[in-house]
């Protein structure tokens, strides 16, 4: 063991007073307050993070029912959310026209409901909302050109909305309440009682498009996720390539080809907080989620290096210490790095036999199939005996 | 009409001022604001491009200016308020009744060295291994704690890497500092070469966007600075990081090689430039000058009349104006000297 991987140990945290002013650490992101509102949010849900992880985003209901929020639970069906087109817009494969015309169709439909606040679940369509609404203010009459083309597709007004968050806002404004009234855990190990290290990954496109007013924290020391990691008993960790991107990128989401950017990313992430033992990876971004989860096991195939550093969202990481079923409903068997040494760390208590279990705890019809794939592969099943 | 002459600051612009202005035979007051005289030149172990005592420098002006019978020295206080018009201003000192009737003003209010904590991407004010170059001059300082010894200061260690980060807080539009603050170049030239000059082993490496070595003797020393093994890599550093052991990381761009490029270093000093002073500002209303779109003082005229402000009867001296280094903050006290004296002569003749 290395110098440097020696004073990464427990004792870094105490040495770091010497190479770390924790002090102007939390100075500096007070400069970029940004005004979050109490209550009334139009909740848009990210297409991404419901697929990837389910759990997550059935949390976030779940957490503002909790908070008694007053939000869009009781939208018609018929005049739901639509995805705010921002995957085809950043992929090149749909025009800014297409986006800002959804983006104003969303906006109508939430005025219409009666919400000033645009709650986005998805860093990407966070990024896409702010970018639209920051070009109706720098572009002279794009609003009338919007506001006519809208009338043309589907009959519908719309105005500015009065704030865009994202939910990782809300959970950050709320976040000493979900601690003093609701939570069951903290952020320490039992065993111990040591504070829990943890890496922030803030998505590219919440704090790196427009930092000095919509980044909580602004764009180099952003708080959004430390600020939980601290409130809620854990340390944040800070490492060199804190700031770097998860290397989603959806150029390389769509080019075959490129895709080794992604994993050399997550890598070179990987490699950086290593000496720092984190003990968890936190984000609020649906694709960072699904690339640092996923890429650990890439990197262990190409590489043998095992990471396997438990990754997740900051929803997740809410339900876990709330005392919710890490499967039932925080669904954590969805990742690929496991969980479950974190809850051994937390002691949060867990059955692995329920994570293949369905709807009000039904056996899912296909998973004698699934078993079967998988011993095909050569591989195990977390939480189901071998036959 | 009065015929003496209120110099708002007292570092070497301001002294040369008052010592130019005795010697033509018109009486000064020098008001400076902390205890003692110097401003930002007396900190300087060494200055640049000949390597001279910045301290020998101010005491050799102070006693100049001390030995000048037309020059009255008040120091720690300020001037609060002026009335009046040209060849008839009251300025009033600090809180006090105290006032001064004044022919002239002459501002020679320096400038403030850039915050470089507002530079976020480098970590400065929570890394303690980055430091400013105004730190750095304080370890190169024999007369300061470390005797003039390189010490990093997480540890103590002297730095085997130490990096140089030009251009910190200057030429900056996110910042809104789109001027060149002039002097930082140089400056940390002067540093990098008293680094490897006690401590040659250690690796001195500078990251520059250009290097702008304009005066005499400047690009001699640059050249120098190269010839000794000093490494100047051209390309902007995007931001610092720190390991478990203090070391910092640095991720930078080499413009020549075209590629991103990285590095460990013990030791990073930030070259910060320099922003108009805190109070220019204030003092700005308090005279009824204007302050040009940079927030250093605006001239009547750039070109014509570089040492007029915007007000007649109002002279300006040194980095009020803009940055500039020492010899040129003394070129400008005698032609601010002599731009005041033909002044008075004229409104005498005017009377």
């Amino acid at each position: 063991m290395d110098e440097r991987q020696m004073l990464s140990q427990d004792e870094y945290m105490t040495r770091q007073t010497n190479i770390y002013n924790v002090e102007a650490r939390e100075n500096i992101w007070r400069r970029y307050i940004k005004e979050i509102p109490e209550d009334g949010y139009f909740l848009l849900p990210s297409c991404v993070l419901a697929v990837g992880y389910p759990g997550s985003e059935a949390t976030i209901p779940r957490l503002f029912d909790l908070l008694d929020l007053d939000w869009n639970w009781n939208l018609k069906p018929e005049s739901m959310c639509t995805c705010c087109s921002g995957i085809a817009y950043h992929g090149d494969v749909d025009t800014i026209e297409s986006t800002l015309l959804t983006t104003a169709r969303l906006w109508s439909v939430a005025q219409e409901a009666g919400y000033e606040t645009i709650a986005v679940a998805c860093v990407t369509s966070f990024g896409v909302h702010s970018e639209c609404f920051d070009l109706y203010r720098e572009e002279t009459g794009l609003k009338q050109k919007i506001d006519k083309l809208l009338m043309e597709a589907c009959g519908r007004k719309f105005e500015l909305p009065r704030y865009i968050v994202h939910v990782s806002d809300v959970i950050y404004k709320h976040r000493l309440r979900l601690r003093d009234e609701f939570m069951t855990y903290q952020l320490i190990e039992k065993e111990t009682g040591r504070p829990l290290r943890g890496v922030d990954h803030v998505g590219c496109h919440y704090n790196k498009l427009f930092p000095l007013e919509r980044s909580l924290g602004g764009g180099e020391y952003c708080e959004v996720l430390s600020g939980m990691i601290k409130a809620w008993g854990g340390k944040e960790i800070d490492y060199p390539e804190r700031r770097h991107c998860c290397g989603m990128g959806f150029r390389q989401c769509m080019l075959t080809p490129n895709r080794g950017f992604t994993a050399a990313s997550v890598n070179k992430k990987m490699v950086s907080m290593d000496p720092f033992e984190p003990d968890f990876i936190v984000t609020n971004c649906p694709g960072c989620q699904v690339y640092l989860d996923k890429e650990q096991w890439a990197i262990k195939e190409l590489k043998g290096k095992e990471y396997f550093i438990p990754v997740l969202t900051y929803m997740e990481l809410a339900g876990l210490l709330m005392g919710w079923d890490p499967y039932d409903i925080v669904g954590i068997q969805f990742h690929t790095v496991p969980v479950e040494p974190l809850l051994d760390k937390i002691g949060i208590p867990y059955d692995e036999s329920r994570s293949w279990l369905g709807k009000d705890g039904q056996t899912l019809p296909c998973l004698d199939e699934l078993r079967e794939a998988t011993l095909a592969a050569g591989r195990t099943m977390r939480g189901i005996p071998l036959p | 009409m009065e015929r003496k002459v209120v110099i708002l600051g007292g570092g070497v612009a301001g002294m040369q001022t008052a010592i130019a202005l005795n010697d033509l035979g018109i009486s000064s007051v020098l008001v400076e604001k902390e205890q003692e005289l110097g401003g930002r030149v007396k900190n300087y172990d060494k200055t640049f491009p000949f390597f001279h005592s910045g301290k020998e420098l101010v005491k050799e002006l102070e006693d100049r200016v001390r030995r000048a019978h037309l020059v009255e020295i008040r120091c720690g206080t300020t001037v609060s308020h002026v009335e009046g018009q040209a060849t008839h201003f009251q300025a009033r000192l600090g809180t006090g009744s105290y006032e001064i009737p004044a022919g002239a003003v002459v501002v020679a209010t320096g400038f403030e060295p850039f915050d470089a904590s507002l530079q976020e991407e480098y970590g400065y004010s929570i890394y303690k291994n980055v430091i400013t170059a105004t730190e750095l001059e304080r370890l190169l300082d024999p007369e300061e704690l470390t005797q003039g010894e390189i010490r990093r200061p997480s540890d103590g260690k002297i730095p085997q890497r130490v990096a140089i980060v030009f251009c910190v807080g200057s030429r900056n539009e996110k910042l809104g500092h789109n001027y060149c603050s002039r002097i930082c170049c140089s400056f940390s030239t002067k540093q990098a070469i008293e680094i490897k000059e006690r401590h040659p082993d250690t690796v001195v490496t500078c990251f520059y966007i250009d290097i702008r070595t304009y005066g005499r003797g400047f690009e001699e020393m640059y050249r120098r600075a190269q010839e000794m093994g000093i490494i100047y890599i051209r390309g902007r550093v995007a931001e610092c990081g720190v390991l478990p052991n203090g070391d910092v990381t640095i991720k930078a761009e080499d413009t020549f090689l075209g590629k991103p490029i990285q590095g460990v270093f013990d030791l990073v000093s930030l070259s910060h430039g320099m922003t108009p002073a805190l109070d220019a500002p204030k003092i700005a209303t308090m005279l009824d000058i204007d302050v040009a779109e940079d927030g250093f003082f605006e001239c009547r005229d750039k070109d014509l009349y570089p040492n007029d402000a915007t007000r007649e009867g109002v002279f300006l001296a040194g980095a009020a104006i803009g940055m500039k280094p020492i010899p040129d903050c003394i070129a400008d006290g005698n032609a601010v000297a002599a731009r005041v004296a033909a002044f008075l002569a004229e409104m005498q003749e005017r009377n």
